[in-house]
């Protein structure tokens, strides 16, 4: 086949060695920008665009425009990875596709102290997530991306509502409350700018809040900080101190085991997360909650979710992964970013005077191919690194969590500051802080809550695009066969769980007994 | 239950968490008083005439559109020619299509170290959204390029030209695609329906000018037209198969950029509109001094003026374009004038 010949001609050109030595380089800016909160992928690569002039132009030996793209690109990869890594140790998100990791991936280092497993789980996933898609990113990247043009509003807004219907049945120990943070976080969503019809809302008068409010912050706040409030009150809730953290790879074994056992939801979910990468716009966040409430979904152990359960943490991040890569797609054979990140990284292409689209295939298949066969170069690299560095953050966890609540703390709020730098978003951080403390006292549901201020954005603007494209008529929506499918399918997953609840009552059987915590 | 002695960890994380709190108002305190040598070190700039500290070169877009483009590609310029002493610094303060950059700009009243890039928006989202100053109180600094509109639609659009784009417009209301509601784009739109007598269209808002052309390329509901810049819809244009086509260009005169050089212009065609297009201006916050106002024409016309730009212009089909000065400032009250009417017309305040 043609593919292998041009893949392989790739990594001649990735494997050249000053290509090795940015992207080696480019992978551990990443990690490191993973890891600090706020500072996420698109601002780093952003950071980072006027350097890769001099790269792209000869500066460093031997280094061109495809020597540039890779090293961008592996500054995402980098942020892919290391983005889960405060979102699991500290219950901080280090990038937005590691919030769904705070479900679980913190239960799991923290309550149940598996700090290494939890690191280990998330990466043995993110790099076979990876793989599918960088595989379908080399065999079938033209037509997917071509097939992606046909998601009009009617279609974008089924895939979201299908993304909310997995997720319908977190927090089902209380369904009332969970609605009520559903709808508390679709309010939230709802400040800032109308981008239909070019309005003020829900603003106050305010304009720094017609950004609307970022998740981030928010995040920051109902989980880093409300969780330190609580448990400076319940002293640790029940957390291990003093994890034995033995200096090893035994977690990581113990990490390929358990991604064997799921095997299934892994790659599926990879798969899912190509297509939604795909999707112009969307990307790796939605991808993220869509591959959490799957592996909910499809999990038999339902209700060790939200506690520290592996699949909570394999299969969004899995979908994120996936996603990442996938949203390279459409911008390079398309010229239409899929995230903000590639956005910056096609602007990076402009600079150095190249033009995205099916014009690069043609006239610099180098460069095409040498950033494919980086990005498989790019996460084993990534995966080796972090996989190494596993222990050592492990050992973070042995620090008593009492010592380290103060940095947790102070990073937060330098996070939230330098997401934009307003201290609007620090205020909002500390706010939800206190409303994080209380919501956890009140026993609600968080994860609702995020998803609706994650998703809501979005879901509405389709859903009105659509409305406007019928002219007013809900029958728009069953208008393509596409959106049909996808919407019934939705209506599908909504309803399988309502009648299964209905079933069991009325057959007498209690409903899943409200578990509290102690 | 709720109510009970602290144990001693507990006292210990509280005590943590005091100190923490500690830490951090100390941070904040240590801010303070640090407020006010730069508020005086901006009052020493004001006497100086070029930046001391580096610049943050605000972009009213968040990354990947077109004005962030070309922001960083400037600032890019600037950085490997030194045409600057300190460093300019991009950053994307997006946000009520511009509204949350022009208030920051706005708020530095007299300091140098801010420029920001605008586009029509600066005059659109002033006017509708009803902000506390208006255009003309900037410093306007320069005009670099401006960015022509073309109409186009899909390649397997029965349309050939653009009066039979017209003659459909007239016959049923269609379905348009364009960035942001009250913007650029729908005032164009709007612009050809009042001089056309044509159905009011049916406007769908997009996020971004890619995603726009996307619409056109993939019929998203229903979407069977643009007016995107002539960057915009050159991927799908060139992509194999074609899935764009442009039909006229709202230019005095057809594009110079080989790949569109065939190109009619729409008043050719019948469309009698080819003063309108987007500008890619460089502002200062109000209040600077003439020397320092000049200090950023200076610079902005070294950009203009460097191989780097002419080439990035050409590749990006930006018609070459720079005012300063009075021809500027006579720019940005016809603009400005071209806006306010548009708004008053439709409704828009």
């Amino acid at each position: 086949m043609e593919v292998f010949g041009q893949l392989a001609g790739g990594f001649a050109v990735a494997l050249h060695p000053i290509n090795v030595a940015m992207l080696f380089v480019a992978v551990v800016l990443g990690l490191v920008i993973g890891v600090l909160p706020g500072l996420g992928g698109t601002s780093g690569v952003a950071i980072l665009l006027p350097i890769t002039v001099f790269i792209a132009h000869g500066s460093l030996p031997g280094s061109d425009a495809t020597t540039a793209i890779i090293f961008l690109a592996g500054i995402y990869w980098g942020a892919l990875f290391g983005g889960v890594i405060t979102s699991i140790l500290f219950n901080i998100p280090g990038e937005p596709w590691a919030v769904v990791l705070l479900f679980d991936g913190f239960p799991l280092a923290k309550r149940l102290g598996k700090p290494g497993l939890a690191l280990a789980s998330s990466f043995v996933s993110s790099f076979l997530g990876a793989l599918v898609s960088t595989i379908l990113f080399t065999f079938f990247a033209l037509p997917i991306a071509l097939k992606a043009l046909e998601f009009g509003p009617a279609e974008l807004f089924a895939v979201f509502v299908l993304s909310f219907a997995t997720l319908i049945g977190l927090g089902a120990e209380a369904p009332m409350k969970s609605l009520a943070m559903l709808a508390l976080g679709l309010l939230l969503a709802a400040v800032g700018f109308d981008t239909i019809t070019g309005e003020q809302r829900l603003n106050f008068g305010q304009i720094s809040l017609l950004s609307g409010i970022s998740f981030v912050p928010v995040t920051i706040g109902l989980f880093g900080i409300g969780e330190i409030l609580a448990s400076a009150e319940e002293q640790g809730i029940g957390f291990v101190e003093n994890i034995s953290a033995k200096l090893g790879l035994r977690d990581v074994f113990e990490a390929v085991r358990e991604l064997r056992k799921r095997l299934r939801l892994v790659l599926s979910n990879a798969i899912i997360g190509f297509f939604f990468g795909v999707l112009p716009g969307h990307g790796a966040t939605a991808a993220s909650f869509l591959g959490y409430g799957l592996a909910r979904q499809y999990s038999k152990n339902k209700e060790n979710f939200g506690k520290g359960e592996i699949s909570g943490i394999m299969g969004p991040q899995a979908a994120a992964d996936s996603a990442g890569v996938a949203s390279l797609v459409p911008m390079i054979t398309l010229g239409i970013p899929g995230s903000p990140t590639s956005a910056v990284i096609m602007a990076g292409l402009f600079i150095w005077g190249l033009q995205p689209g099916p014009v690069l295939f043609i006239q610099h298949p180098d460069f095409v191919w040498g950033l494919i066969a980086s990005i498989y170069l790019g996460h084993l690299l990534t995966f080796i690194l972090c996989l190494l560095a596993v222990p050592l953050l492990a050992m973070i966890m042995r620090v008593p969590y009492a010592i380290i609540t103060p940095f947790i703390v102070v990073i937060s709020i330098i996070g939230s500051y330098s997401l934009n730098n307003s201290m609007l978003d620090v205020f909002i951080t500390v706010i939800f802080g206190l409303i994080g403390y209380w919501l956890r006292k009140m026993k609600y549901p968080l994860a609702p809550l995020v998803v609706a201020l994650v998703l809501g954005d979005s879901t509405e603007r389709e859903l009105r695009k659509a409305l406007i494209a019928g002219h007013g008529s809900p029958l728009y929506f069953f208008n393509s066969g596409l959106s049909t499918v996808l919407i019934l399918l939705a209506v599908v997953l909504v309803a399988i769980p309502l009648i299964r609840t209905i079933r069991a009552r009325r057959r007498g059987a209690a409903p899943p007994a409200a578990v509290a915590h102690p | 239950m709720e109510v009970r002695v602290m144990s001693r960890p507990a006292i210990r994380i509280t005590a943590l968490l005091a100190a923490a709190l500690v830490t951090l108002s100390a941070c904040a305190t240590a801010n303070a008083p640090s407020a006010t040598p730069t508020s005086s070190g901006s009052a020493t700039a004001a006497a100086s005439v070029q930046p001391t500290h580096p610049v943050e070169f605000v972009i009213s877009t968040a990354p990947g559109g077109g004005s962030d483009l070309y922001a960083r590609a400037m600032a890019t310029i600037i950085e490997t020619k030194k045409f600057s002493p300190q460093p300019v610094t991009p950053l994307n303060k997006e946000g009520g299509s511009g509204a949350v950059a022009f208030q920051y700009v706005y708020e530095k009243t007299g300091d140098m170290h801010y420029v920001m890039i605008t586009l029509n928006s600066f005059f659109t989202t002033i006017i509708t959204q009803k902000l506390a100053f208006k255009a003309t109180d900037f410093t306007p600094v320069a005009n670099l390029a401006l960015d022509p509109f073309f109409l186009w639609v899909n390649d397997d659009s029965p349309w050939k030209t653009g009066q039979d784009f017209i003659n459909a417009a007239k016959e049923n209301s269609l379905t348009v695609a364009g960035t942001g509601a009250k913007q650029e784009d729908e005032a164009l739109f709007r612009r050809i329906e009042d001089t056309m007598k044509t159905k009011p269209f049916t406007y769908l808002s997009q996020t971004s000018g890619a995603t726009v052309a996307a619409a056109v390329a993939g019929h998203q509901g229903g979407v069977v037209a643009s007016v995107n810049n002539p960057s915009e819809g050159l991927t799908l244009y060139q992509a194999s198969p074609k899935k764009l086509r442009p039909l006229c260009a709202f230019m005095p005169a057809s594009p110079t950029t080989p790949i569109y050089s065939t190109l009619p212009t729409c008043s050719s065609q019948g469309i009698p509109i080819d003063d309108y297009f987007i500008m890619r201006a460089i502002m200062a916050p109000p209040g600077l001094s003439q020397a320092q106002q000049q200090f950023w024409i200076d610079v902005f016309k070294k950009v203009y003026d460097s191989d780097e730009w002419k080439k990035f212009m050409s590749d990006n089909a930006l018609q070459p374009s720079f005012k300063s000065g009075l021809e500027f400032r006579q720019f940005i009250l016809q603009y400005q004038q071209l806006h306010q009417d548009i708004a008053t017309k439709f409704k828009w305040v």
